[in-house]
């Protein structure tokens, strides 16, 4: 792991409950020492990331280090979030990693287009869930050299 | 030397002479040489004199001619009728003319102009009367004809199954023809001599008036069209128009003809037609979506479903003791199916969703890369796959792959426990046309009955318990949707236990 102050938090948006609970469930099961948290559309997303609302409170917390994100949401969907995301110099670094159900050719070549850096069809089994996020952690927690925090 | 300039001569002669002996022969050239018949005929009808041309005519010289009367001279009738004729110009002392037929020595038919006079003498007593004639038997037969032609056209036009109306300058009607009337459901009278735009529906009449004027003035082509009538009971009727502009002796445009085809059921079978295709295209466009839709929603819960099931399954299979195990198996099998059965619906709905372009396809590459893909299966079933010659032909060539793996894929699957799979994949040409080829997929296999043969097609069809053979009964589905979106077919042969033969027709040019 890079010699950061803090370690890397993760965000994962879905407004799916029992998805929030099976990816928080298979976080556990994969032994990852990173904080998930959890916001529930993609208003609620940008809300969190630019400290406003209810998140206001984390003003001074640093930004999540990689976002996970459903594409199909309320109110504000993975879509049009990500490329708000994109278009902002101060959260345009931060992976995205889009997990979903779809597998519609179209939204993986929109999701790519729009910037995204991983495009994930939720694996239906939780044995299969746990590889994912297995996979993921060590992938962009281990292997990858992350930007670093702006302080 | 003709006879005109002999004329001109002799004239100069008279004009240049004070003699009037030469005024005699000056008259004497005259009438010798005129292209006209000259006759004189006594009051008994004696011919007293002919010209040459007369004597020509007649066929005989003049001394045989002298003295003798057209009783002598032509056949009955025609005698007849001169003579009454003469008397009549005796009578009056009026000159006459009229058209009369006349016979030549050579027997042909003539029609000869004929002007009479009566000749008197100095004391003003008659003597006879003067014949002057020529030949207008060509102007004659030309006017016959052209009448016949008038009396050919007329019946054509009256008596034509096409209704024909002519309308001058102004749009009015001139002439129409039975047909018309019939199709306009109106009497001759009530159209002939009103405009032609009395009968067109209220919504195009202002369009046909300009159209017409437009025509007239040459600003616009004449193209077949088609206008909107209103027939004499109320009802709409929709005509196709062919057109010809009318032109008098000059050239002048003095109006249109036109003829009417009655297209209203054409008209309302195209319009039927094509909104019975639009309402196809758009529920076939509402089904794919739903299938696409519903496939990718209904997976949702599934998932759930599963997830949880292990979730159960890891965290509380103890508690819940064997019996529960055995019934959350069940139910994670049963999820696990439908999650399938999905997947192969949404399959289907692709093969038109997804569908390629055609493009030119050789079969044979295609059937080597499934082949390839089936190595392990073939190997595992110690299977022996044998690929003929195969056409090349215009198609999806992703369909084309699907439709050879699924064929193939199901000869190995279906073999008999004590024999490993042989599966022969070959073409030929189609018999009836030679413009279409069969792909054959042969195997030895369980093969079927042939009562099955249409439900084998269906989707989720099977003809086997889950337990024997796996699969939802999709892949014969896929592969008749696809011969059928190339224009072909699909039907198999078989017996139980002797294999199965299925055959594909498609068309070789697409």
């Amino acid at each position: 792991m890079s010699a950061h102050a803090l370690p890397i938090t993760i965000l994962y948006a879905d407004d799916d409950a029992e998805d929030r609970m099976l990816v928080k469930d298979a976080w556990e099961e994969s032994r990852l020492a990173n904080e998930l948290h959890f916001v529930e559309d993609g208003e609620e997303l940008m809300d969190y990331l630019w400290r406003r609302g209810k998140h206001a409170q984390l003003a001074d917390q640093p930004l999540p280090g990689i976002i996970l994100l459903d594409l199909n949401m309320p109110k504000k969907d993975g879509r049009e979030a990500l490329r708000e995301i994109k278009a902002e110099p101060n959260l345009r670094r931060i992976p995205i990693v889009i997990l979903t159900t779809s597998q519609a050719e179209e939204d993986i070549y929109r999701a790519y287009d729009l910037g995204v850096n991983s495009f994930i069809v939720k694996p239906v089994s939780f044995q299969s869930l746990v590889e994912v996020t297995k996979t993921l952690g060590k992938y962009w927690l281990e292997i990858v050299e992350l930007p670093p925090k702006d302080a | 030397m003709s006879s005109i300039s002999q004329l001109g001569a002799e004239l100069e002669r008279a004009r240049v002479s004070a003699d009037i002996g030469h005024s005699d022969a000056f008259y004497h050239s005259l009438v010798e040489n005129l292209p006209h018949s000259i006759l004189h005929k006594d009051l008994e009808g004696r011919f007293t004199f002919a010209n040459r041309k007369c004597c020509e005519l007649i066929g005989k010289p003049l001394e045989d001619i002298l003295g003798k009367t057209d009783f002598d001279l032509f056949p009955r009738d025609l005698a007849v009728q001169y003579r009454a004729d003469d008397l009549k110009v005796l009578q009056r002392g009026q000159p006459f003319e009229t058209v009369e037929q006349h016979v030549t020595a050579q027997g042909a038919k003539l029609y000869v102009q004929v002007i009479k006079t009566p000749i008197y003498d100095a004391a003003k007593q008659p003597l006879g009367l003067q014949c002057i004639f020529w030949d207008v038997t060509g102007h004659k037969l030309a006017v016959q004809e052209l009448l016949e032609s008038e009396e050919r056209f007329r019946q054509l036009f009256d008596q034509a199954p096409v209704a024909y109306h002519e309308i001058d300058c102004n749009g009015v009607v001139r002439r129409l023809n039975r047909a018309e009337c019939a199709l306009l459901g109106f009497q001759y009278s009530e159209i002939i001599g009103k405009p032609i735009w009395d009968f067109v529906a209220d919504d195009e009449r202002v369009r046909s008036q300009e159209a017409v004027r437009k025509k007239l003035s040459g600003e616009q082509a004449l193209v077949p069209f088609t206008r909107d009538y209103v027939r004499g009971d109320g009802a709409r009727l929709t005509v196709e128009i062919h057109e010809k502009l009318i032109r008098d002796a000059s050239g002048t445009v003095v109006g249109i003809r036109s003829s009417l085809l009655d297209i209203t059921e054409r008209k309302q079978a195209q319009e039927e037609l094509a909104r019975k295709a639009q309402e196809l295209a758009r529920s076939n466009a509402e089904l794919e979506q739903f299938a696409y839709v519903a496939s990718h929603d209904l997976q949702e819960p599934l998932r759930k479903i599963q997830a949880f099931g292990d979730r159960l399954n890891a965290k509380c299979g103890d508690s819940i003791g064997d019996l529960g195990l055995d019934y959350l198996g069940r139910m994670q099998n049963a999820a696990g199916r439908m999650q399938v059965l999905i997947n192969d619906l949404l399959a289907l709905s692709r093969l038109k969703t997804k569908a390629q372009p055609f493009a030119p396809v050789n079969l044979n590459a295609v059937a080597r890369a499934v082949l390839s893909d089936l190595e392990t299966r073939i190997e595992r079933l110690g299977a022996t796959v044998e690929i003929g010659t195969l056409p090349a032909l215009n198609a999806d060539g992703l369909q084309m792959s699907q439709l050879l793996q699924n064929l193939i894929g199901n000869a190995l699957k279906f073999h008999r426990p004590d024999q490993p799979p042989v599966v022969k994949v070959t073409s030929s040409l189609a018999e009836a046309d030679q413009r279409s080829c069969h792909i054959v997929v042969e195997d030895n296999g369980i093969g079927f009955e042939e009562k099955y043969l249409d439900r084998i097609f269906q989707v989720f069809q099977r003809l086997h318990g889950r337990n024997e053979y796996e699969g939802t009964g999709i892949g014969l589905a896929i592969c008749r949707q696809i011969a059928e979106r190339h224009g072909g077919s699909i039907t198999a042969h078989s017996e139980p236990g002797k294999g199965a033969k299925f055959i594909v027709t498609l068309p070789l040019e697409l």
